[in-house]
């Protein structure tokens, strides 16, 4: 098996996030994160960003993008990076929950029940294409998600910290999927739609992959793919995301930040083409997560740069258009916009 | 002929009057024997009247034998009454010679609720008296309608007067200028302070032409920028930063914040130039 070639797979920027990469040295721990990841993807530095924020604030991620756009290497590639347990499970219709949570077993050698646990048990759990799943499992770990324990017959099991669950959807099939409601959606810190990568980006991948080698197995062989290519030795460990995780809690926040969050979250709730305006969880996981955005770019205090790059991440899955709205073709990034241009 | 009525009201049986009372609006009968002229019931009832009676000749054609006559009675009002005034000889004289047939008519309705049988209410509609009038409504309805569309019509379609001119909108410097004054004074509230920073970036992404741009990518461009950095990055620092609003601080922002004091916003990038 050949290692330490570097790969890739497709990736792809949101063009309305900036895709700012902060000057080398101001986050060791971004740094580290962002090197070891680049070596198997290409670009998608906002993507790695949204992760590390879910990862430094305990919140979850949901990505959405169509198949094949590296979602799943990505996620990988940042467990791998700070050697966090990675679990991934696909969801499907006749999955169950205890699929995912385990279950009790009947040991037959002991004629004791003994607790068989779920790849939820893990740091970083990626629940590929979360809509595919009955309501009953999406709620199972949602719950879960929220509570950071499970209960397996009488007993009930904290989960391991950290612990993530970053979720994808696929936006363009949605024919057999059960999509997640406001009140389930809005457990997720962030919500990042994933675009299509760049015409250089996308050189680059196809480039890498040439470079890509067999993997021996015995006589045979297969070759190798991005996933093989990922880097086995990991720089960072859970000890210095807790560090992170720590310094991420002193980093300042501002009255005059405050008010500009609230007064986001507020404006929501009073546009006339918003029918359903974001919660208080909104406001919190603004701040939070710019905190950890202030810290990832080397500051000590949160601006309004954070907010503005994160909003669209945070708000829009928080909120509902009118039928009205819709109606006139108005679209929810298009009404975002238009409030942070408003605020002041 | 006085002496065949004497006879004849000798040999009338006194009626089988009815002793049970007939209720209103059933029939009733009586069965008499009369040997005189033949009788019959009196001609031209009103309908409306409280008594009908029929009278039917039970004896046959032979005119010498003794007649017997069953009278049918239908009574609309309650009360006493006797059928001998409702019956008259052939040649319309009254039937005096006979006995008496009493006959009583009762009501099961309960008392409050009257005895008559044709007694309405309710006032019967004179609309044949007064057609001509009701016509007249009529038409002037038919007339009136149509008139009526037409003027609102009119009246609808006639330009609203011009609605005066709303103010002018504030500009960026109308709105920066107080906020400036404010924050060289060290007065600002917490929601000017943080009106008085995104102010101060609207202004320099119409300065920069940063409209077409997503306010994220606009910001991150001012940030860089050589002229917008220093000031915003200033104001960053003395809004957000621990312990950033020190009189130090305030002192170094007023320097910056002073070409804009007093001046429209063009003229303060020309200086800042």
């Amino acid at each position: 098996m050949t290692t330490g070639n570097t790969t890739s797979n497709n990736m792809s920027s949101s063009t309305s996030h900036p895709a700012t990469v902060p000057a080398v040295g101001a986050c060791p721990f971004a740094d580290t994160v962002r090197t070891h990841v680049g070596k198997t993807v290409v670009g998608q530095q906002v993507v790695v960003e949204r992760v590390m924020i879910a990862l430094l604030t305990g919140g979850h991620l949901l990505l959405e993008g169509v198949p094949g756009i590296a979602k799943t290497l990505i996620v990988q590639s940042v467990a791998k990076a700070i050697d966090l347990k990675f679990s991934r499970v696909q969801f499907t219709i006749d999955l169950l929950p205890s699929d995912i949570l385990g279950s009790e077993i009947l040991d037959q050698k002991t004629s004791e029940f003994r607790i068989h646990r779920g790849p939820i048990f893990t740091n970083l759990l990626l629940a590929d294409e979360i809509n595919r799943a009955s309501p009953k499992v999406q709620s199972a770990l949602l719950e879960a998600m929220q509570e950071r324990k499970v209960s397996i017959g009488d007993t009930s099991h904290v989960l391991p910290a950290p612990f993530l669950v970053i979720a994808t959807q696929n936006p363009i099939e949605q024919s057999g999927t059960f999509e997640l409601p406001e009140a389930q959606l809005d457990r997720f810190l962030l919500r990042h739609r994933f675009s299509y990568p760049s015409a250089e980006e996308e050189t680059e991948v196809v480039r890498r992959s040439l470079k890509l080698k067999l993997k021996r197995q015995g006589d045979g062989a297969v070759p190798m793919s991005a996933f093989d290519a990922i880097e086995d030795g990991a720089k960072l460990h859970i000890r210095d995301l807790s560090e992170a995780m720590a310094a991420v809690q002193n980093v300042h926040v501002s009255e005059v930040f405050l008010r500009d969050c609230v007064e986001l979250v507020h404006m929501t709730r009073k546009h006339p083409d918003i029918e359903l305006g974001c919660s208080p969880r909104a406001a919190l996981a603004l701040v939070h997560a710019s905190r950890a955005r202030a810290f990832l770019h080397g500051r000590e205090y949160t601006i309004p740069e954070d907010f503005f790059a994160l909003a669209e991440d945070v708000i829009l899955h928080r909120m509902r258009l009118s039928y009205e709205a819709l109606a006139m073709g108005r679209k929810s990034t298009d009404v975002l916009t238009e409030m942070l241009r408003s605020l002041a | 002929m006085i002496f065949t009525h004497l006879i004849a009201a000798a040999l009338a049986f006194a009626p089988t009057a009815d002793e049970n009372p007939t209720p209103r609006g059933i029939t009733g009968s009586v069965t008499i024997s009369h040997s005189g002229d033949p009788l019959q019931a009196k001609l031209d009832q009103d309908l409306s009247s409280p008594l009908l009676v029929r009278m039917t000749d039970l004896s046959g054609a032979d005119p010498t034998s003794k007649h017997r006559y069953r009278i049918d009675f239908i009574g609309a009002v309650a009360g006493s009454f006797d059928l001998r005034s409702m019956i008259t000889h052939r040649d319309g004289t009254p039937a005096t010679e006979i006995a008496a047939i009493p006959v009583k008519i009762v009501s099961e309705l309960p008392e409050k609720f009257g005895s008559d049988l044709f007694i309405v209410s309710a006032k019967p509609l004179f609309a044949r008296s007064y057609y001509r009038v009701i016509l007249g409504l009529i038409a002037a309805i038919w007339i009136a309608i149509p008139i009526f569309v037409f003027v609102r019509r009119v009246i609808r379609n006639r330009p609203a007067p011009p609605a005066p001119p709303p103010p002018p909108a504030p500009t960026l410097a109308d709105q920066l200028r107080p906020l400036v004054e404010g924050a060289m004074n060290q007065g600002l509230s917490v929601p000017d302070q943080a009106r008085l920073e995104l102010l101060l970036m609207a202004f320099w992404s119409e300065r920069r032409n940063f409209a077409a741009l997503q306010p994220a990518e606009a910001i991150e461009k001012l940030r860089t920028d050589p002229e917008a950095s220093t000031l915003l990055l200033a104001i960053e620092r003395w809004l957000h930063a621990r312990g950033g609003a020190s009189p130090q601080a305030a002192q170094g922002l007023s320097q910056l914040l002073d070409p804009y004091r007093g001046h429209a916003p063009i003229a303060v990038a020309e200086v800042s130039q």
